[in-house]
């Protein structure tokens, strides 16, 4: 295990992909953080001001995307080049090749984020206002987003050691991060309806007169708004938009329903691993 | 050309990725009409009589849909003539590398307008018993279905020079899937931009049951001078025009839409075949 570990990470320093990613990750956090300076700037007369934790945990809906693309490629070359086929000749067992590769995903994903973090800091101190979270929510929130990061690279290495074929595990995983993030979208977008809709209207003498709130029949209620709740808590592409917009309310339930996502994608992965026809 | 066709189009109809794609197209198509007809349920549920969900708001979903689905349709599709050296084969024969370009160009381009089809197929038999019949004048309807079907052909070519051009299967679906997003998200940053009013207009609002008036003012994002006619420019192109035929339903989209992928059909093919005639096929 180790020594697969140390290979993984030997193939990691020299791979272009991961460096072209951590570079990503860095021109985004650089990217959003001069975004709201400039914004900031451009709206100083009406006296907007722009807020370090406005960017600081947006890496939350960037990992899945630049993960998406990571994963699928560099693990999906150990089926095209005979890699995997090598390793069990020298007596790995196939447990601890899929848990190499997993340990290796996820150090990727979090180096992604620390990249990210890092650039907004960098720019962000100086150039934007400060915190308004507490430490408390700002420690949650960053290990919610880690533990997220974690939680997508589990998924994709599920696929890309079940699929033998680089291009169909890299178009699976990148259509799927997209469309777990439209229904999450979808998803926050029924949410937030409102629950009454108030017409206004002006009585003869010019005042206004607010006319009785009647039921929005777009909210969902009962049953279906607990299911939709528990999907936007529940799947990634959700808590991905939760932190990208900050509106993530309970970061510590999003963290270990990411845990349960990990490890539950990680047991079922490695056990169809085990019995998968390496041929 | 006509048995580099035939076999292609033998190709395609056996092709997985195809059927996959297609079900994937009419299965929304499904949805939507079906998501339509509840959510007026909901609304007459609520004592809404006259609530009306229009065919129409349903139909012109699918060019958001068409370029994604081709994306990696185009790069599976085509990305195989590689990994199989099914393209060595044809040059050995004796056909040229410009008829086996057009040949793959002719069956993406043909995949993306049944996938076209095959949402619009889906919605109308869905949608016309549960909703009604559309209320967009029948040309208009046409109109917006041309353009759509134009763009989606001038996304065909585009993922078809990409496929034609870059050996790795996998490196072409991910360049062409982050081309089709990349082309969505930025349409729909450029409608944003471009739909800034020039000035924040009088506006009055209640405060404390009284009507309070504010003065109109300039908008500092209003976008002006050469960099707004650079953002039309990018708005106009195949990709972000799926956010622009959304926009201008009502109105109608402007003609020249279907000739910028027209233009764009002919400059990534032209381009893409004096690439892959130099190209070392190894």
């Amino acid at each position: 295990m180790r020594n697969l570990l140390s290979a993984n990470l030997l193939r990691l320093r020299k791979s272009m992909l991961f460096w072209g990613c951590l570079i990503l990750m860095l021109l985004l956090g650089a990217g959003f953080t001069l975004q709201r300076y400039w914004e900031q700037i451009a709206y100083a007369e009406f006296g907007q001001l722009s807020y370090l934790d406005e960017v600081l945990f947006r890496h939350g809906l960037l990992i899945g995307i630049v993960t998406a693309l990571f994963v699928p490629m560099f693990f999906g070359i150990e089926y095209s080049d005979g890699a995997i086929r090598n390793k069990m000749v020298v007596g790995h067992s196939r447990l601890s090749i899929y848990f190499a590769n997993l340990i290796t995903a996820a150090a990727s994903s979090l180096a992604f984020c620390a990249a990210y973090i890092l650039a907004v800091l960098a720019l962000g101190v100086p150039l934007l206002n400060g915190v308004r979270l507490t430490a408390v929510q700002c420690a949650l929130l960053m290990l919610g987003t880690l533990v997220l990061s974690a939680a997508f690279s589990a998924l994709y290495i599920f696929v890309a050691m079940l699929c033998a074929r680089k291009a169909a595990s890299a178009v699976v995983c990148i259509l799927g991060v997209f469309l777990l993030l439209f229904a999450g979208i979808y998803i926050s977008a029924r949410l937030s309806a409102p629950e009454f809709l108030t017409e206004y209207s002006i009585a003869d003498d010019g005042q206004v007169v607010e006319e009785e709130p009647e039921p929005n029949p777009q909210y969902p209620r009962g049953l279906e708004r607990e299911v939709y709740q528990f999907l936007y808590d529940f799947l990634p592409g959700c808590q991905s938009i939760q932190y990208g917009d900050m509106s993530a309310e309970n970061p510590a339930l999003l963290a270990a329903y990411s845990l349960i996502i990990l490890t539950v994608s990680t047991g079922a992965g490695a056990a169809l691993f085990r019995r998968k026809d390496l041929k | 050309m006509v048995n580099l066709l035939s076999a292609g189009f033998l190709r395609l109809w056996r092709s997985r990725s195809f059927w996959v794609c297609l079900g994937v197209m009419a299965g929304v198509g499904v949805f939507e009409a079906v998501s339509g007809w509840r959510a007026m349920m909901d609304f007459r549920s609520s004592g809404v009589a006259d609530a009306i969900v229009s065919l129409d708001s349903r139909y012109f979903i699918f060019p958001f849909l068409s370029g994604i689905l081709l994306s990696p349709f185009c790069a599976l599709f085509t990305g195989a003539e590689y990994s199989d050296g099914t393209i060595r084969n044809k040059l050995s024969v004796g056909h040229t590398r410009a008829a086996v370009y057009f040949s793959n160009l002719v069956l993406c381009v043909t995949a993306g307008i049944l996938f076209c089809l095959g949402y619009i197929a889906a919605v109308l038999a869905a949608g016309f018993p549960l909703l009604g019949p559309m209320r967009t004048p029948f040309p208009v309807v046409l109109w917006y279905t041309f353009c759509a079907v134009a763009m989606t052909s001038a996304l065909a070519a585009l993922f078809t020079m990409i496929a034609m051009l870059c050996q790795s299967k996998a490196i072409t679906a991910v360049i062409c899937i982050f081309l089709a997003y990349f082309l969505l998200f930025l349409g729909i940053y450029l409608n944003n931009r471009l739909s800034e009013p020039e000035t924040y207009p009088e506006q009055q609002y209640v405060q404390d049951g009284q009507i309070v008036t504010a003065a109109a003012h300039p908008n500092p994002n209003y976008v002006r001078g050469g960099k707004r006619a650079v953002y039309q420019f990018l708005y106009d192109l195949p990709g972000c025009q799926a956010v622009q035929l959304a926009t201008t339903i009502d109105t109608g989209a402007p003609p020249r839409l279907p000739l910028y992928s027209l233009a764009a059909v002919l400059l990534s093919t032209g381009s893409g075949i004096l690439l892959f005639r130099r190209k070392n096929l190894k």
